[in-house]
């Protein structure tokens, strides 16, 4: 399968501060991509060099087969500093990004007029953008980054500052446009969005890449730890007999009151099942599949935890 | 699915945020009223300014009282009698006798004269006062009989008037007084009047400089120093004025976050030559409207002949390359900081060099071909503002190979500022944080 993206040994300075440091990347075309990382992890200062809106002091970045500054009509951005131009209204500033694009003045407008009504922003084209609430300036921003029909979108924290209802929309139209075979990357710290809605997952910290594959593999690549162990008596008496276990490191209470039995280093979490069902105090045992929110704790503080880089003078 | 878009090239984009910048700053109330409604006013006034001028004409009536000898009643009634019969005479009279009129004389000269001369006795100055305050008469005049003696070293005359006379209407009363007492004096010293006028007119002068190139040219000190200072004045507004919309314009749109928006679309160097261009407009809208108010202003004072279409086109080829290297700094400057204020930390070097060309007007307009001027004529980026200077005067030819240089080397440096300001441009309006010093902004023009 083509690549939409490929990046090589990319690294990137900013004073003292390595933002990259040799990262590789390789974004096939259909994919909906996830760059995960802790904030300051460098995921912004990657997805920048994509757009050529900043270059790497090393290595080489291809989008759709080229530079991104020849292929600017072929790609939608959202930034993660987005802004407007606040005395403008919502048709005329979404007209103006579409011919920069390469639209023309009334596409443009036809465009941006079926995209309010589809990202449910009916009747805001004649408001000016600071009479928007943030939520709905975020839309627009959205709809600027996607109007012209890019063949891949690049959007960084895309849900950052919207309520779940917006979320929601949002993601919507991200799953329709991939489905419509759009590449999509976008970058987020909120790894429920990248659980639901991600093919594919990248994940950053300082400046490194730390895991780059499909969701499944990634799941599968992470065995559970933790045995769930659901019981109708009283919790200190299960938790007692569950931490005498051999192999329990450690209980806890889940919030539904079940017992949550962590595995012992080079225990697997599947052979406790068995002897917490022995003690007959629990109604049901099953193993917990971690989750992305998981992986990625571990993943970041087996790297040393996500200290954060010093914010780079250079955006 | 919808068609597929059309590729924009770089031309377009650029045109596109040209089209963009120029809109949002030329309709806006500010601009508007600056840039076309005050011109245009400008225009106006100087088009009806004769007009209101002549309406505001009013003739000359009410008697005047005199209490004078009877020799100085008929003289004062027999000038006030032929300025009303010829004013055009009386008004160059006067200017060949070495007066000064001003501006507003013209008019006075114009008014029409009514006002009967009324001799009264010494007994009956008290009520001829009240007759004036009371408006039923014009003035009173009191002259006494030793101002018309030869002899007197310090003629004077009284004069009352109402507190709501005319100026104008003073100023002919007061002026027909002195004439007759002029008159009666020199005929009183056994002098001929006129030819002691005729003798007493001062010589026009008619001064003319030889040039190096064998022609002569006429002094005309509107030529000389006014006109060239217009020149370079309207220059220097405009183009400043049209940069100064760009650093507030780049300040707000990297303010707002916008930039990177934009920067997903188009290069940064698109970026840059459309704002520039879109502002060029706006400065060429101010340069045009403030221009025509200019010409229209020579036009009704008759002094078209100072501003030759030569003159205008050199202004114009100046201006360009003024305005392409204030705008490459100022642009600099808004792509670096966050706000004004840390702006005008920048920007105060820039003002330092930019003030040079108004401080040099007077010596340069003394002396256009001086060493000086010469050499600043060929310094960046003040050299478009010295050769406007210098070469729109009249009074001394500018060798054409200077001028010509100049605008070469103006150009070429033009040039060199955009390209400076497009590197630190691209790096500049992506930066946050504190502002760079002079010395880094120089720092980022090496980034690769």
């Amino acid at each position: 399968m083509n690549a939409s993206v490929v990046i090589q040994g990319v690294r990137k300075r900013f004073g003292s501060t390595e933002a990259v440091r040799g990262i590789d990347l390789s974004v096939p075309a259909g994919c909906l991509c996830g760059v995960l990382g802790p904030n300051g992890a460098g995921k912004s200062t990657t997805i920048r060099m994509l757009m050529s809106i900043i270059y790497p002091d090393q290595g080489s970045i291809r989008v759709l087969g080229s530079d991104a500054i020849a292929m600017k009509d072929r790609i939608g951005y959202l930034p993660e500093e987005r802004g407007l131009y606040k005395k403008m209204r919502v048709l005329e500033y979404l007209a103006y990004i579409g011919a920069l694009k390469g639209l023309s003045g009334s596409e443009g407008r036809r465009r941006a007029l079926a995209w309010l009504e589809r990202i449910e922003l009916p009747g805001v084209e004649r408001k000016r953008c600071e009479e928007l609430s943030k939520g709905m300036q975020q839309k627009v921003q959205f709809i600027a980054s996607v109007m012209h029909d890019p063949e891949l979108i690049i959007l960084d924290e895309p849900f950052s500052g919207l309520d779940p209802v917006n979320s929601r929309v949002l993601a919507r139209i991200v799953t329709e446009l991939h489905a419509g075979g759009c590449t999509i990357l976008f970058s987020t710290h909120q790894m429920h969005h990248a659980e639901s809605l991600c093919d594919r997952v990248v994940l950053i910290n300082r400046g490194e890449k730390l895991l780059d594959d499909s969701l499944d593999a990634v799941r599968a690549g992470h065995r559970p730890t933790t045995v769930v162990a659901r019981t109708d008596g009283p919790f200190e008496q299960a938790a007692a007999a569950a931490a005498r276990v051999p192999g329990v490191a450690s209980v806890e209470r889940a919030e539904d009151g079940s017992v949550l039995a962590h595995a012992a280093d080079r225990t697997d979490a599947i052979d406790l099942l068995a002897p917490l069902a022995a003690t007959r105090l629990f109604s049901g045992v099953s193993l917990k599949r971690p989750t992305l929110d998981d992986i990625f704790v571990e993943l970041v503080t087996a790297h040393g935890g996500h200290a954060r880089q010093p914010e780079p003078n250079h955006a | 699915m919808p068609d597929a878009p059309r590729h924009a090239g770089a031309p377009r984009r650029v045109l596109s945020i040209a089209w963009r910048e120029f809109r949002t700053t030329v309709l806006t109330k500010g601009f508007l009223f600056s840039a076309v409604v005050f011109p245009l006013l400008m225009v106006g006034v100087s088009m009806l300014l004769p007009i209101l001028m002549a309406t505001s004409i009013q003739p000359m009536t009410g008697a005047i009282l005199v209490e004078a000898p009877a020799a100085a009643t008929d003289a004062m009634r027999a000038e006030l009698e032929r300025a009303a019969k010829d004013p055009a005479t009386a008004l160059r009279e006067r200017v060949e006798r070495g007066e000064e009129p001003e501006l507003d004389d013209a008019t006075t000269a114009l008014t029409p004269i009514e006002s009967p001369i009324e001799p009264i006795a010494a007994d009956q100055v008290e009520a001829a006062k009240e007759r004036v305050r009371s408006g039923d008469a014009l003035a009173l005049v009191i002259i006494p009989p030793a101002s018309l003696d030869a002899q007197s070293k310090d003629p004077t005359y009284e004069l009352f008037v109402a507190t709501k006379t005319s100026p104008k209407h003073t100023s002919i009363v007061s002026r027909s007084v002195r004439e007759a007492i002029v008159r009666l004096r020199v005929q009183a010293s056994g002098a001929d009047y006129q030819r002691t006028m005729d003798l007493l007119k001062r010589p026009e002068p008619n001064i003319l400089r030889l040039t190096e190139d064998g022609t002569e040219a006429k002094e005309r000190l509107e030529g000389r120093m006014l006109v060239p200072g217009a020149f370079m004045l309207l220059m220097w507004i405009t183009t400043f004025t049209g940069a100064n919309y760009l650093l507030t314009n780049t300040i707000e749109e990297k303010g707002s976050k916008v930039i990177e928006v934009l920067l997903a679309a188009v290069s940064p160097m698109e970026l840059l030559a459309g704002k520039i261009l879109g502002q060029l407009g706006s400065t060429a809208v101010m340069l045009g409207m403030y221009g025509l108010a200019g010409l229209a202003g020579l036009s009704a004072l008759a002094m078209m002949d100072l501003v030759p279409i030569s003159s205008l086109v050199l202004m114009v080829a100046f201006a360009l390359t003024a305005y392409l290297m204030i705008a490459s700094m100022l642009t600099a400057v808004g792509s670096a900081v966050t706000n004004l204020q840390e702006a005008q930390a920048l920007v105060g070097p820039v003002m330092l060099v930019l003030i040079v060309p108004l401080m040099l007007w007077l010596p340069i307009s003394e002396n256009p071909n001086g060493a000086f001027a010469v050499v600043c004529s060929f310094l960046p980026p003040i050299s478009p503002f010295i050769m406007v200077l210098r070469a729109t005067g009249t009074s001394e030819p500018v060798p054409g190979w200077q001028v010509a240089l100049s605008l070469a080397v103006s150009a070429a440096s033009s040039v060199a500022f955009l390209w400076l300001a497009s590197r630190i441009f691209r790096v500049g309006i992506l930066m946050q944080g504190k502002p760079p010093t002079p010395r880094e902004l120089l720092r980022w023009a090496r980034y690769r």
